[in-house]
């Protein structure tokens, strides 16, 4: 009945994720937890549901922050560009490869925001944003793996029943 | 028996529930009881706000807060933010319904303030969370003293004069500089914050 009206378990999942990040985000300061969510709907989902997911991420990022509009484009921006050129180099679901963009979009991150922080000649603790990079970066790990799991779970249960 | 007992168990439950909500609403009508008291200076008109989070997001860079107040109620760049205590920063963007304040413990806050009792003036700067402000640019003969307050000076063309912001807790006269070494304590709590003003300048809106 619920999947007639167009509520399918995997749309339920999805706002489910978007409502739990922007709730966890509250507590964990300096985090963006849409990114695993992100990176799992590039591997998983058609590009339209990629954008769907990645907009309204990208208003409340550039609306709550104290930068000017433009970091969250170059973030998230960043973040499609280094998927779509890791995934021709590895195999786009593997952990490694995984661990990889964790790394290198914790990296980008950290150069872009000390960039637009400089721009708008804003002083900022490099060591604090460099910790928040190291964390985010094994938040995206595992949060992509915990996301990966509840995914499989629910399409598998989705195309049984 | 059995099912009585469980009925006065889950009406225990209920009553401690509503006890402890009963104790959240009656500390809120405190602080807003304090908070509806306090007379803002001439030419300024307050606007109450709830703090809505504390460094939100990747993109908060610096020590701020965001409050549920925006440029519908006239709320613009520089608005200072302040609690009865004293002041907690300024506006540091602003967008229709939500405003992000910049707190004086951040290093890009800079803050023109004088000593209460001896009108010493300096400029009053953040270091970081959880660490002391530094007043700066207070020359070596000035008088100053340990636990004086200090307002601000209305120097800056942001704050108006007289609020209070800090209480010197440290003071240092080193013989190689100009300046003395002054150290200062936040007079708000700014981890904790649940409701703010946000101060209007009437003179500035009618101007426009």
């Amino acid at each position: 009945m619920l999947s007639v009206i167009g509520v399918t378990p995997i749309r339920v999942f999805w706002v489910v994720f978007f409502v739990l990040a922007v709730w966890l985000q509250l507590f964990f300061s300096g985090t963006d937890f849409f990114v695993p969510g992100i990176i799992l709907c590039l591997q998983r989902e058609r590009f339209s549901h990629v954008l769907a997911l990645v907009l309204p991420a990208l208003l409340i990022q550039e609306g709550s922050g104290a930068l000017v509009f433009g970091a969250g484009i170059l973030r998230y921006g960043g973040l499609v560009g280094m998927f779509l050129v890791g995934r021709g180099l590895f195999e786009a679901r593997s952990p490694v490869f995984i661990l990889l963009l964790a790394v290198a979009f914790a990296l980008t991150q950290m150069i872009i925001l000390h960039t637009m922080a400089s721009l708008q000649s804003m002083n900022i603790q490099g060591q604090r944003l460099f910790l928040e990079s190291l964390a985010m970066s094994a938040m995206i790990i595992l949060g992509w793996w915990l996301l990966d799991a509840v995914y499989r779970f629910i399409s598998r249960h989705a195309s049984q029943s | 028996m059995r099912q009585e007992n469980e009925r006065l168990w889950v009406k225990v439950t209920d009553l401690y529930l509503q006890l402890s909500r009963l104790h959240e609403e009656a500390a809120e009508v405190n602080r807003l009881r304090h908070l509806h008291n306090f007379q803002p200076p001439e030419d300024w008109t307050l606007e109450g706000g709830r703090v809505v989070a504390a460094r939100f997001g990747p993109h908060a860079v610096v020590e701020s807060l965001l409050v549920d107040k925006g440029t519908w109620v006239g709320v613009v760049e520089n608005t200072p933010v302040i609690t009865p205590l004293g002041v907690v920063g300024r506006v540091l963007r602003g967008s229709p319904s939500f405003s992000n304040v910049l707190l004086i413990t951040d290093p890009n806050s800079k803050v023109a303030i004088m000593g209460r009792d001896h009108r010493t003036q300096g400029i009053l700067v953040g270091n970081g969370p959880q660490r002391e402000l530094q007043m700066q640019y207070v020359p070596l003969n000035d008088l100053l003293q340990e636990g004086e307050i200090l307002v601000t000076s209305g120097m800056d063309g942001i704050f108006p004069k007289g609020l209070p912001v800090a209480r010197v807790q440290r003071i240092e006269r080193p013989s190689t500089s100009l300046f003395q070494v002054v150290e200062a304590a936040p007079l708000v709590d700014l981890r904790n914050l649940e409701e703010v003003f946000l101060m209007l300048n009437l003179t500035q809106a009618i101007e426009e």
